[in-house]
């Protein structure tokens, strides 16, 4: 065990002692150096001398993505931009990326940070780790490199590359470890089948995929596919990039990286923490990031804390895998439905793929939802109209039993909905006027 | 070992430290470092109970002490090393040293107290040589050893010291921080406000940068070495050295 990873088995008194001490410095500092925190919390009268206790951080005002882009590029760095080494930046799918810099103080931390992820899903310096994620702007990529040289892993940056280079590395290289979004992962296992390449002539026994939310059924597929244990990890640009949680060989919760991050989660409406256990958005400070720090910086993402300890023996918390974004969640007549209900519901359709994408329209004042799905390769029938309209009914009839609201299934043609390669996908586009 | 939380005292309006909260596990070498002024002995004032903190709380060896005397810190197994020293001038080594273990005399017995004065004589041998001399006619070095050495007469678990290395010449300030690496090999804690960033740092387990009352950094010895705010301000570091040392494979 490293002297970082002791951290991970602290009591909890006095790893809440170190978040304190961490959390008062970084006010201290993010006050004298970034504007945006001094001006905001004068105008609201707030003396950060009066934050004490964990409990107090709920007397400070939330950061939002908006308060990010307002500050393009470099308004929210706490260090002069000689001190930056490197910048990296969200990509900037929904409006103006969020820049973000890292001092060498940070590039060491976050190292330190997702070799504690890689550790968790057993990655040793005898594995072989083929990281197909974009490196172009993201952090993801570089990060998990940093993490899996820490560890002495030997890591294959396979970045961009076409599909039938990723499997051809996987197979001449024996990559053991294989690290990307999980739709890519999915697209990976669906190239195999199509070119008749059993999993196992690859040398594949882990995954660690994040950078977008998937389900329970995604990651069947995925192992299926793929013949591998697939983990979960957890990070954002804006907080440091992968390293902020991430599963354990248990998978049940990912541990958060505590001693680097404080989380909370809040009601995305009332903004008041929830109860213990309940579903929430996820709210993170960083309490050791000294290029860009966050104060209560408001995720958009919807998960809740795991209760109990987890048998790995590390002490920190655990969230659940998060379920999607506040976003995203998809209110109809009243009636909230995540993305990731569907999934699992389309999911469970044999004959469907797990691409997909929902429609919401609103016509004369009526809400609607179209669900897209997509015939799987593995479909014998896909060009027999009666037997794609049955699996079409099939679905429809799935989602009218799970969600209680009305939607209408429609199919597609295998292989033409949008892929992830590297970058986050947004699967639900809601057309109703604003 | 020591968690201090929320700390703040004052001198009549002027408000020294302004809630700060700082820990030292056992077997660690904790530095803090910081300008002058920022209130670094008002926190080793308060926390050896010098000083009456106005709000917060101090917790030494899973005991409450806040605002406890002295003497009580001192019984707890903590004890300072003042700024100056603050000797017995017209004493002989000795003599201070056996002043140092005088609340512990009568638990100890005499056998005891003398192997405690072996071990510092083995610390620093120049004690040992100096004996009989008085404190206040040896050097600056000589009497900071000797202040070290009284100190731990008194058996403490937890020492701290104030600026240990002021205005001693550098050889001496190294044999004064081999005997804080030699402490800490004896399963002693140690925290230390010292001025000399670098040396302390150096063999530091961890440390705190503290500011105008407050803490602004925390981190282990290499993390603040390398870390370009204490660089500038406290490692005398001007940005072209810097970019320098960095181009240096």
């Amino acid at each position: 065990m490293t002297e970082s990873d002791s951290y991970e088995r602290m009591e909890r008194e006095d790893l809440e002692q170190i978040q304190v001490e961490r959390l008062q410095a970084t006010l201290n500092r993010a006050c004298q150096n970034v504007a945006f925190y001094r001006d905001k919390y004068e105008v609201l009268g707030i003396d950060i001398g009066k934050i004490k206790s964990l409990a107090d951080l709920a007397e400070l005002p939330f950061t939002t993505k908006e308060d990010l882009r307002d500050s393009y590029p470099y308004g929210m760095f706490a260090v002069p931009l000689k001190d930056i080494v490197r910048i990296h930046s969200t990509s900037g799918t929904t409006g103006k990326p969020v820049v973000v810099g890292y001092t060498a103080g940070d590039i060491a931390v976050w190292t330190t940070l997702v070799a504690r992820v890689l550790r968790g899903a057993g990655v040793t310096e005898h594995d072989l780790a083929q990281i197909a994620f974009n490196y172009s702007m993201s952090s993801a990529g570089l990060g998990l490199l940093y993490g899996a040289e820490r560890i002495g892993a030997s890591v294959i940056p396979s970045s961009g590359e076409s599909v039938a280079k990723q499997v051809s590395v996987m197979r001449d290289y024996k990559t053991t470890v294989l690290i990307g979004t999980p739709s890519y992962a999915l697209h990976i296992a669906s190239y195999l089948r199509e070119n008749k390449i059993h999993p196992d002539e690859l040398g594949l026994r882990t995954g660690l995929f994040g950078a977008e939310s998937w389900s329970e059924a995604m990651r069947g597929e995925i192992e299926a596919g793929l013949h591998i244990k697939a983990y979960d990890n957890y990070g954002l640009t804006e907080l440091i990039g992968p390293g902020v949680a991430f599963e354990c060989l248990e998978r049940n919760g990912l541990h958060v990286n505590e001693d680097h991050f404080i989380i909370e989660i809040i009601d995305p409406v009332s903004l008041k923490p929830v109860k213990p256990g309940e579903e929430g958005e996820l709210v993170f400070t960083t309490i050791t990031k000294q290029g860009f720090p966050l104060i209560r910086y408001r995720t958009g993402d919807v998960s809740s804390l795991v209760p109990g300890d987890c048998p790995c023996g590390r002490m920190t918390a655990r969230m659940k895998r998060v379920s999607g974004r506040i976003d995203d969640m998809i209110i109809v007549d009243g009636v909230n439905v995540s993305p990731s209900q569907i999934e699992e519901i389309i999911l469970k359709v044999e004959g469907l793929s797990p691409h997909y994408r929902i429609i919401v329209d609103r016509d004369k004042g009526v809400d609607s939802i179209e669900v897209q799905a997509e015939i799987s390769g593995d479909f014998p029938f896909f060009d027999e109209g009666a037997k794609v309209n049955a699996l079409c009914r099939r679905l429809q009839a799935n989602l009218d039993e799970g969600l209680g609201i009305r939607t209408k299934a429609n199919l597609v043609e295998r292989n033409t909905l949008e892929r992830s390669e590297g970058a986050k996908l947004r699967r639900v586009v809601d057309r109703r006027p604003r | 070992m020591l968690r201090a939380r929320n700390l703040e005292a004052g001198y009549g309006s002027l408000r020294v430290l302004k809630g700060l909260s700082l820990h030292v596990s056992p077997g660690e070498v904790v530095a803090i470092i910081g300008a002058n002024g920022a209130g670094k002995s008002t926190l080793l004032g308060c926390l050896a109970g010098l000083v009456r903190p106005s709000a917060g709380s101090v917790i030494l060896r899973g005991k409450e002490v806040t605002g406890s005397r002295p003497e009580a810190i001192l019984a707890a197994g903590c004890s300072l090393v003042p700024e100056g020293r603050k000797l017995f001038a017209p004493l002989t080594v000795r003599e201070n040293l056996e002043l140092g273990g005088y609340t512990v005399r009568k638990r100890l017995g005499k056998r005891e107290s003398e192997a405690d004065l072996e071990n510092v004589f083995g610390l620093f041998p120049r004690l040992e040589e100096r004996e009989r001399q008085l404190a206040g006619t040896m050097s600056g070095g000589e009497q900071q050893m000797l202040a070290i050495g009284r100190s731990l007469m008194s058996r403490p678990e937890l020492i701290m010291l104030d600026e240990p290395s002021m205005g001693l010449a550098p050889l001496v300030v190294k044999t004064i921080f081999e005997a804080i690496v030699s402490l800490r090999g004896q399963g002693k804690t140690i925290l230390v406000v010292e001025q000399n960033a670098k040396a302390i740092l150096k063999i530091a387990d961890r440390g705190y940068v503290m500011e105008t009352g407050g803490l602004v950094l925390e981190g282990t010895g290499t993390e603040l070495l390398a870390n370009r705010d204490v660089q500038r301000a406290y490692l005398g570091k001007e940005y072209s050295s810097i970019a320098d040392e960095r181009e240096e494979p």
